[in-house]
């Protein structure tokens, strides 16, 4: 019963957000690559593959080129995506064609936040691409939280799109 | 109550055209995004002048061969061509190869020739947290410093390191050419199309008394839906006492 009021008393002085914390874009990086970030590499946002972004995203590239980050059979991409009204920004690990973790980096809407916690995040653990380029699982919504769900999803499956394109080249 | 029907003619007519107002500027308030109203500008002197808005104009910019670099009202210009909003002061610009290079406070951006972005870079290329000025080397390579640390970029331009090579020259600011100052002006005067439609919509386009005006159409309406079911129900009552 102590124990209990204590936490009750906890939440309510450090609010759930505190315990979802965002990483910057670079932290991101530093977590996914502990031994030294590789140099970038560069996907250019054009021809087919502006025209998977735009298949997917639902708008044209915001910009030419891609940076990424590669090493053996794992990729790295951050992504933007507009939720309601502002960009949501989020890292995606894929390994091997399935993506191993999915991180939001920032968010910017005023509500629809809680796709940062582990809860929501957990589900793109182990998801793929079908042949119809959309994810071989359902993504669970947020109430309240619809469009930055669609975001996050749209963004995972670019991820995988781009991750499957540059796997090809090699 | 009985309520004479010439009653909710008046209240309706004389509601009639700030209702038409409201609602035609609602209805565009919510397909706002499709239609970009907030991209739209109204430039009118007349407007300006009753929303008390002196157009700003630029005095600086960075001079990039026959071009120019210059940021006004947030937003950042290659000549009068605008590029996109822009976060930050810019800090230099220059010409790379088929690129233009324009560093602001927060990172750097990629340009090619025609102002379309190519990329966005910040500190997951290597960059550091703050960018003073930029330049390139006496080899011709970009190089940004930030509390006098410098750093360079690779040929790809896709990451920056430390480094400890010798600058050529840096990027430095020029006062805009008058022509140029004067379109940027107004290139960035005015207001967008969906800040007058917020404020029509709400009254605030004139003022405290627009504001009144609105509240007092609030009411006539209320009063017309009132009148308007109190004449409903006696018509149906007139209507069912003469079937009987």
């Amino acid at each position: 019963m102590v124990a209990r009021v204590i936490l009750l008393g906890l939440l309510t002085v450090f609010p759930p957000a505190a315990f979802s914390a965002v990483p910057s874009p670079q932290n991101f990086l530093l977590e996914v690559f502990p031994d030294g970030i590789p140099q970038p590499e560069v996907i250019w946002l054009v021809g087919d593959v502006a025209q998977d972004y735009r298949d997917i995203i639902g708008s044209e590239p915001p910009q030419m080129r891609l940076r990424y980050w590669s090493l053996q059979e794992t990729t790295v991409w951050i992504l933007d995506a507009v939720g309601k009204t502002e960009p949501i920004t989020a890292g995606f690990v894929v390994v091997g064609g399935t993506i191993r973790e999915a991180r939001v980096l920032a968010f910017r809407e005023s509500r629809g936040g809680e796709i940062r916690y582990p809860f929501f995040l957990r589900q793109f653990a182990g998801v793929s691409l079908t042949d119809e380029l959309e994810l071989n699982k359902p993504i669970d919504g947020i109430t309240g939280a619809t469009l930055s769900v669609r975001a996050m999803s749209r963004m995972a499956r670019l991820a995988l799109r781009l991750d499957q394109r540059q796997r090809a080249t090699r | 109550m009985r309520v004479p029907f010439r009653w909710h003619r008046r209240l309706g007519i004389a509601a009639a055209p700030l209702a038409l107002l409201w609602v035609i500027s609602g209805l565009l308030l919510s397909w706002g995004d499709l239609l970009a109203l907030d991209q739209k500008r109204i430039t009118a002197g007349w407007l300006l002048e009753w929303y008390g808005i002196v157009p700003p104009r630029p005095d600086t910019g960075w001079p990039i061969g026959e071009a120019w670099i210059a940021q006004a009202d947030g937003r950042l210009f290659l000549d009068t061509s605008p590029v996109g909003p822009l976060e930050g002061e810019v800090r230099g610009a220059l010409v790379h190869g088929p690129l233009i290079l324009v560093a602001t406070e927060r990172g750097v951006l990629l340009l090619d020739r025609h102002g379309g972005l190519v990329d966005r870079m910040d500190a997951t290329s290597g960059l550091p947290p703050c960018i003073d000025r930029l330049g390139v080397t006496v080899q011709g390579v970009p190089a940004v410093d930030c509390d006098s640390v410098r750093y360079v970029a690779n040929p790809s331009l896709t990451q920056w390191t430390p480094s400890t090579d010798t600058i050529g020259h840096w990027s430095r600011p020029s006062p805009l050419p008058d022509p140029l100052a004067e379109s940027l002006g107004d290139a960035v005067a005015g207001i967008t199309v969906e800040r007058l439609l917020i404020d029509a919509h709400s009254g605030r386009l004139f003022g405290d008394p627009g504001r009144r005006l609105f509240e007092l159409l609030a009411a006539f309406l209320l009063l017309n839906a009132i009148t308007g079911l109190n004449l409903f129900k006696r018509r149906r009552e007139k209507q069912r006492k003469s079937v009987c």
